[in-house]
């Protein structure tokens, strides 16, 4: 197995992302597509596995075409639901049974414009299943107080990367719901006991009159918090995940995150970001790439050159860029 | 001069280490052992944005093995951008620039904006929008009004004077209301509508022309169309962040609540204060004081201790504070 390798440096992207964000603002929200093609192809070409870096393909152009529209739907709901309650419910509803389509459609552009090796992924979601797994599962687990919920987050993985593709190879995943449950169990845990001490902070400062302390050891809690649940289930999850996923005969993948070393990454990524007033976004990104990448095997076997690109390149569909405008992200 | 790199056959990850030659409009791939894989007129290659990747007709891909080479055939406008962001002097240039140009298009261009769009909103639309969120209020917060008939037409009429007097052309309606839950309070619906409670006509009995002042301020939000400036405005900020911010992973769910809500908040000041500023431009031109708009403020705080001033929170509010305006009150003298 070779380890995934990231060139990316901080100081190089800071200037990318700087002078992009700054003419996104100037243009008002005009440049912003090309200032997410340029970062997201410098990313993308820093990563690289077997000596073979990543592309990213998205056309500026395209993806600004499909925001005017996405802006205008979002305007044109927002007027009319002020007026009317009957249209706003309406509304929701639809949204309620559009969204599994524009999930699909969404990945699957994002999907489609990445590469390796010349060969693009793809990924063609079932509409029911999406509706199913993403909606419908997650809300009905309300009923067992949650209980189900880690067994439905496992199905849910499953069924998306199982209908991930590279070029006309599917990936396989099969993983096991004991895992979810253990990750599930350790935030959880990682939850309550920050709680919990933050409580008794809480009760000592404010014994104490102290108010602006107060506020600073709520702050500090609900950053532990994040980093605590994001970084035990967050690891525990991608290592089970890479471990169980493949595509048959052409690549099998492998990770190593520790939770320790996670928490670290995510809770010194939020004071940065917090203390720099947003400006240390992209040393965020470029190390949480680094970290990850440092921590990910991938094994790439000679039958990838069978592969055949059947995936459309066609980048014009305009449906799937205004899905990809509303950016729906699992 | 050669260039090092890959070249991949059409739909496929096979692949051959391989170099590119140019020459004046043609291009060339060779193998490791100088046999010709790929020739190419210039001008019939594709290289996407931002990129160095290059395209045949054939399907066939070349790519340079150093992710930051580009060719000099490239288009022109998005060399440019990439350029200018590895100059050290254009990126300190926009760490100072991008919070002022970010203050000033959310504090002047997105308002402007907002401005033009908001004339252009058709009355009907105004008018059922305004109607909708009275017939909310009416549901959960108020109560029919105890002001007599009689002291409800005179403080009409009073209205209807000045609205005369200064000439002004939108109609006005206003209608009392009791509610626990505002006390006392005046508001105003974008189509001309300004309710106002009858804990302030009560307080404000004594002095009618106090009264004035605020209703003065009311038409003001109307006058300037504040209500769906702001609606537009906020929609506006939200798009913005939304894509701006949005394109950076998790960061998101961080900034945009605490970020939108200062904006939002620092709109409502700006406005409140034009409202103010009407009420005592209007004051002065029916030859009244503007101690009258002082007086109203004053009984406005003398209820309610806690929204006096403190200069974290009056920051924050979406009121300026009520000394705040009393002392530019003062000032406008």
């Amino acid at each position: 197995m070779t380890k995934v390798s990231f060139n990316g440096d901080g100081k190089e992207f800071f200037g990318i992302w700087i002078v992009n964000t700054l003419l996104s603002i100037v243009t008002l929200g005009i440049y912003s597509p090309w200032a997410k093609v340029q970062n997201t192809k410098y990313l993308y070409n820093n990563l690289s596995i077997d000596d073979h870096y990543f592309d990213y393909h998205a056309q500026p152009i395209q993806i600004l075409k499909g925001r005017l529209i996405a802006i205008l739907a979002v305007i044109i709901f927002a007027l009319l639901s002020t007026v009317n309650e009957t249209i706003y419910f309406i509304g929701l509803v639809v949204l309620f049974f559009v969204a599994p389509w524009l999930i699909n459609k969404s990945i699957s552009f994002n999907m489609r414009m990445t590469s390796y090796r010349n060969v693009r992924f793809n990924f063609k979601g079932d509409y029911w299943k999406t509706f199913l797994w993403v909606f419908i599962a997650p809300i009905l687990s309300l009923f067992t107080l949650y209980l189900a919920l880690p067994h439905v987050l496992r199905r849910r993985d499953e069924y998306m990367t199982q209908n991930y593709s590279y070029g006309n190879a599917l990936f396989t995943c099969s993983m096991s719901s004991k895992v979810y449950y253990k990750a599930a169990f350790y935030a959880f845990g990682a939850i309550v006991g920050i709680s919990l001490l933050i409580g008794i902070g809480v009760m000592i400062t404010a014994g104490i009159g102290l108010e602006v302390l107060n506020a600073m050891v709520l702050l500090l809690g609900y950053i532990l918090i994040i980093a605590a649940s994001a970084s035990t289930y967050g690891s525990v999850i991608r290592n089970h995940y890479f471990q169980s996923t493949k595509i048959d005969g052409v690549a099998s993948f492998n990770s190593s995150v520790e939770i320790g070393e996670f928490f670290q990454l995510i809770s010194t990524n939020i004071l940065m970001i917090i203390f720099s007033l947003g400006l240390a976004v992209p040393f965020v990104q470029i190390r949480s790439i680094n970290f990850l990448s440092v921590n990910t095997l991938v094994s790439i076997e000679p039958k990838i050159d069978d592969i055949i690109d059947d995936v459309s390149k066609d980048s014009s569909a305009l449906l799937d860029e205004v899905a990809d405008a509303f950016d729906i992200e699992i | 001069m050669h260039i090092d790199g890959k070249y991949f056959l059409a739909q496929s990850p096979k692949y051959f280490e391989a170099k590119a030659i140019l020459s004046v409009n043609l291009i060339r791939i060779f193998d490791e052992e100088n046999n010709l894989l790929e020739e190419s007129k210039i001008s019939k290659v594709t290289i996407e944005r931002f990129s160095n990747s290059i395209t045949f007709t054939t399907g066939s891909v070349f790519s340079p093995s150093d992710i930051g080479f580009r060719w000099d055939f490239e288009d022109k406008p998005s060399r440019f951008f990439e350029k200018i962001s590895s100059i050290r002097s254009v990126i300190v240039l926009s760490i100072l620039l991008l919070p002022l140009l970010g203050w000033f298009s959310v504090t002047k261009v997105i308002p402007k904006f907002a401005e033009q769009v908001a004339e252009s909103i058709p009355e009907a639309y105004v008018n059922e929008l305004s109607q909708n969120a009275l017939a909310r209020f009416d549901e959960y917060a108020f109560e029919p009004s105890m002001i007599s008939e009689s002291k409800q037409t005179e403080i009409k009429r009073l209205m209807n004077r000045i609205i005369k007097r200064l000439s002004i052309e939108n109609e006005f309606n206003l209608i009392f209301f009791k509610s626990d839950l505002t006390g006392s309070n005046a508001f105003a619906l974008p189509d001309g509508t300004i309710v106002i409670t009858d804990a302030l006509v009560n307080k404000l009995e004594d002095t009618p022309d106090a009264l004035l002042a605020i209703l003065l301020h009311e038409i003001g939000h109307v006058e300037k169309n504040h209500g769906l400036r702001l609606i537009v405005e906020s929609l506006g900020v939200g798009i913005l962040f939304y894509y701006i911010v949005g394109d950076i992973p998790g960061l998101t769910e961080l900034i945009t609540g605490s970020a939108f809500n200062l904006i939002q908040s620092s709109f409502s000041r700006s406005m409140e204060i034009e409202a103010d500023e009407y009420s005592l431009e209007s004051l002065k031109k029916l030859g009244l004081s503007s101690d009258l708009f002082v007086y109203a403020m004053r009984s406005l705080v003398d209820e309610d201790d806690s929204i006096s001033d403190s200069n974290i929170l009056s920051y924050l509010s979406t009121h300026p504070g009520i000394e705040e305006r009393i002392e530019s009150a003062k000032k406008s003298e």
